[in-house]
């Protein structure tokens, strides 16, 4: 059917709205790259009593394919490391695969550390940890262990002011000689709101559709025994996403780009961009069947019985793809130091205002990438950015608060503080993570005030404490606290609801405030347990959580922190963040404002969110999504305690204009609010309810909406083929033998 | 022995004969459908376009881009429209080689129940853009491509 524009029921604003769209449309996309990675793709496996098991090696691209292509069964087809091509058996009952343009591996190379190939035309390689893959799938029932099917994850980022939008590409090739459906479990930040996602097929670009959770899940399902390919995103935590996707045909390369938008966090003097990289191993309870199971890479995909399974390689340096990233930052005024210790990056200043980092080459996604930018002066002094929908006027908020400094605090008595530190003890915190852990409580037991008094509770399968009742911060409780500390070893699970009810349910000295610290990396699988514990527990105490590690749980520990009106802080293991602790702990002598209240002078608003306000900390401000019906008011009134005087101020509000993503941005703070009260609702399904319908008006994804793209002009030939799940490698720092299920010495995770 | 074969064969074939091949649209399994938005322009080059089109018995599924490479990006969708089974599309063309004539602007996937037969597009609204931002008229169509049945 047709029709022309000049008969059509148009609506007047019909230009209008095409611009408005199209501008939040302009922010929201970052075409991934076209150009194909030089990257190394690895081949190679060892064999067990029964069946290939895991695998080292270190081939050229053209090599593995030339593996996967060539349809030879290669089982037993030993020849020598210097011959032709072929597998050669090593004495250790690895085996390698030698590709015809490798001519010589030195004999004993170690493949846990660097290895030199020498190329048939004379030329050498070497080839480090970051290139060797461990990379191993079993087709059907053959043994043959094969490279898997993500090749490589990149990383576009885009920061004006503190908002940013990040493009994250996963790209999928299938090496096999047959097809695939490749699925993959990855991370994104907690607070993500994920708008947009993008299929690629050649150079065509399909455009994936918000639906409800179940029915995405069954389009998905008919479309890949249909044949079509098409790929789903299904967020199973905040922070944790399965990718899936279907009919890969042999040689083929898909690429899937989601892209989400968030506002940066100002953290102790700048603002702060971090992107997850990989999901750590996660502790389940006995019972638990909704959480996230770890297990070996090699174990049958379903073993954890889990809702969700990460599968992991053993070995640090195993690397199951790639990672490339960089970040353009414009900060719409001078800008300040831009750093980044996580990892090695270049960093060029196009002007004044800005900045483009990258990634100095691939690398191991195995922790957190970490940016911090900050404007030139001073600090921040707070600010507000407004969206307005050009029909209605309804406006979408988002507001920094950030209390002044109040000349008298320093003279307020503070109160009286019970100070409890509460540690992780479990397997995934043995070594490095415990090690940062104990560094870290020691600099807080240096702090404390002769008023104080202490607790240090431990857990891991129990909890077990200090002593029964809180001490007296004397000097020789203090060297006992630090013995009792000193001794503590990792072992055994995560029963960290045992952790939260020793320090939250007895009764604290009247007058005295509660502050207790948790030290974690937050490494469990049933974090609905954990909040509703803390809910029900906290009262009037305050939490602060340090993360602990390369890639802690962060939605885990800010979740824990904002229900207790505090903060969280994130610790590496390599204590390149010992300034920021400091920063931290010094701010919990005193906020700057407590119990928090903000009058609106009388506007019009809204769905403020957090309904209920966080302390106000120097150097940590207060970030506000709402919406408001009208004009924001020209001053908003703070009013707060310090110390145990009520304060208030009042502050400008000078509104900047912002683009659409403000109303997506709001939509995920409720929805994050919502998603935490179903863990201690009686009733959940209203809250079920109104996150699944905020999410299809928003276009979100959620618990309960996933994003699905199906091609349905073309039908790819054959069933669909073998699943591959997609391993993770171990996190820095993180011990595979005390976290994977399968691993030697593995608990129950 | 051979009776009763014969007996249970025959049985057979009149239970198959009362029971014809089940027609696959019949079983009511998801269809996978492809429909095309088409625009002709005429001599004017095109810089933006959005419509307002109803498919009844068909959920979308994906949004692809056109063929000429300024419209290549997929286009945006109103996920608002969507609940109420609208779909409201958009699209601005990116670099300077705007094109003109009838193009294949963007390509709908949708999935049917099984039941459907020939899908029926609906438009409500159409407007096409100039470099300028200026409206103008122009022959908008979206109709199925015949792929992906």
């Amino acid at each position: 059917m047709t029709m022309r524009p000049n008969t059509m029921r148009t609506r007047a604003s019909a230009c209008a709205a095409i611009l408005t769209l199209l501008l939040a449309c302009t922010f929201a996309c970052h075409a991934p790259d076209g150009e194909g990675p030089d990257q190394l793709a690895g081949s190679g496996w060892s064999r067990g009593e029964s069946r290939l098991d895991d695998i080292t090696n270190g081939l050229d691209d053209n090599a593995s394919r030339g593996l996967i292509n060539d349809g030879r069964g290669l089982t037993g087809a030993g020849t020598s490391a210097l011959g032709p091509p072929g597998l050669e058996f090593l004495p250790d009952g690895k085996s390698r695969f030698i590709p015809p343009s490798v001519r010589n591996i030195p004999a004993g190379t170690d493949f846990d550390d660097y290895v030199v190939i020498e190329r048939a035309d004379g030329t050498k390689e070497r080839y480090g940890p970051e290139h060797i893959a461990s990379l191993r799938a079993k087709l059907g029932d053959d043994d043959l262990g094969q490279p898997l099917p993500l090749a490589r994850t990149d990383v576009d980022g885009r920061v004006t002011l503190n908002l940013a939008s990040v493009t994250v590409t996963h790209r999928f090739e299938n090496p096999y000689a047959s097809k695939i459906e490749a699925v993959y479990v990855f991370p994104l930040p907690q607070d993500a709101a994920i708008s947009d996602f993008v299929m690629q097929i050649g150079d065509r670009r399909i455009r994936g559709i918000v639906r409800e959770r179940e029915e995405a899940q069954r389009i998905y399902e008919a479309a890949r025994a249909a044949g079509h390919r098409a790929t789903l995103l299904s967020q199973d935590r905040p922070n944790i996403f399965t990718q899936s996707v279907a009919n890969i045909e042999p040689g083929q390369t898909i690429d899937v780009a989601t892209t989400y938008f968030q506002t940066l966090p100002w953290r102790d003097g700048a603002f702060e961009m971090v992107v997850p990289t990989v999901v750590g191993p996660r502790f389940n309870p006995a019972g638990s069947r909704d959480g996230v199971g770890a297990v070996a890479a090699s174990h049958r995909p379903g073993s954890s019985g889990q809702a969700t399974e990460v599968g992991y390689l053993q070995r640090s340096a195993d690397a199951p793809h790639v990672l490339g990233l960089k970040v353009h930052v414009d900060a719409r005024m001078p800008l300040g130091a831009v750093t980044c210790d996580s990892h090695p990056v270049t960093i060029e200043r196009p002007d004044d205002h800005s900045a483009d980092l990258a990634l100095r080459r691939d690398d191991v996604p195995n922790r957190d990438f970490v940016l911090r930018f900050a404007p030139k002066g001073d600090g921040l002094h707070g600010a507000v950015a407004v969206h307005r929908d050009p029909e209605s006027g309804e406006g979408w908020f988002t507001m920094l608060i950030q209390p002044p400094e109040d000349p008298a605090h320093d003279d307020i008595e503070a109160q009286p503080r019970e100070m409890v530190f509460v540690v992780d003890c479990s397997g995934s915190m043995e070594g490095e993570p415990l090690a940062a852990c104990k560094r870290t409580i020691r600099r807080c037991l240096d702090d404390l005030r002769a008023t104080d008094t202490l607790r240090v509770i431990r857990f891991s399968d129990q909890s077990s404490a200090l002593g029964p009742d809180a001490l007296p911060a004397t000097p020789e409780n203090l060297r006992r606290a630090l013995a009792y500390v000193d001794g503590l070893e990792a072992t055994g699970g995560t029963m960290m609801e045992q952790g939260i009810r020793a320090a939250l349910q007895p009764r604290t000295e009247p007058g005295r405030r509660r502050i207790v610290t948790f030290l974690t990396d937050g490494f469990i699988g049933n974090e609905r347990d954990i909040l509703r514990a803390v809910h029900d527990h906290v009262g009037d105490a305050r939490i602060f959580s340090f993360g602990i590690g390369s890639s802690p749980n962060r939605y885990l520990l800010e979740r824990m922190a904002s229900l207790g009106r505090g903060v969280a802080a994130f610790v590496d293991v390599d204590d390149s963040s010992r300034d920021q602790v400091d920063a931290l702990f010094r701010r919990i002598e005193k906020p700057a404002l407590a119990d928090l209240r903000i009058d609106w002078q009388g506007a019009d608003v809204h769905g403020v969110e957090p309904a209920r306000l966080p302390d106000a900390f120097a150097g940590r401000p207060v970030l506000v999504h709402g919406r408001v019906r009208g004009p924001l008011p020209a001053s908003i009134r703070l009013t707060g305690r310090a110390g145990n005087l009520e304060r208030s101020h009042e502050l400008a509000v000078g509104e900047a204009r912002a683009d659409a993503t403000l109303p997506k941005l709001w939509a995920r703070a409720r929805i994050r609010t919502l998603h935490d009260a179903m863990s201690w609702a009686p009733t959940p399904q209203e809250l079920e309810d109104e996150i699944r319908a905020l999410a299809l008006e928003y276009g979100l994804a959620s618990d309960f909406t996933s994003f699905l793209a199906v091609d349905a002009s073309e039908v790819t030939a054959g069933d669909h083929g073998t699943t591959v799940r997609v391993p993770a490698p171990m996190p820095r720092g993180v011990r595979y033998d005390t976290t994977v299920s399968g691993s030697p010495v593995s608990g129950s995770r | 022995m051979i009776a009763f074969r014969l007996l249970v064969t025959l049985a057979a074939a009149l239970l198959a004969f009362g029971n014809p091949p089940q027609d696959p649209a019949a079983t009511h399994a998801p269809g996978f459908q492809v429909l095309d938005v088409v625009v002709d322009t005429g001599a004017i080059p095109l810089a933006a376009w959005q419509l307002e089109v109803t498919v009844e018995g068909a959920l979308l599924v994906g949004v692809e881009g056109g063929e000429p490479a300024a419209f290549r990006d997929a286009p945006r969708y109103d996920p608002k429209a969507l609940q109420g089974d609208r779909i409201v599309l958009a699209a601005l063309a990116v670099g300077d080689e705007l094109p003109r004539g009838k193009l294949r602007v963007a390509r709908l996937h949708v999935t049917t129940n099984g039941s459907s037969g020939n899908l029926t597009p609906v438009l409500r609204s159409a407007v096409t853009a100039d470099a300028e931002g200026r409206r103008f008229e122009a022959h908008l169509e979206v109709q199925a491509s015949g792929e992906g049945r």
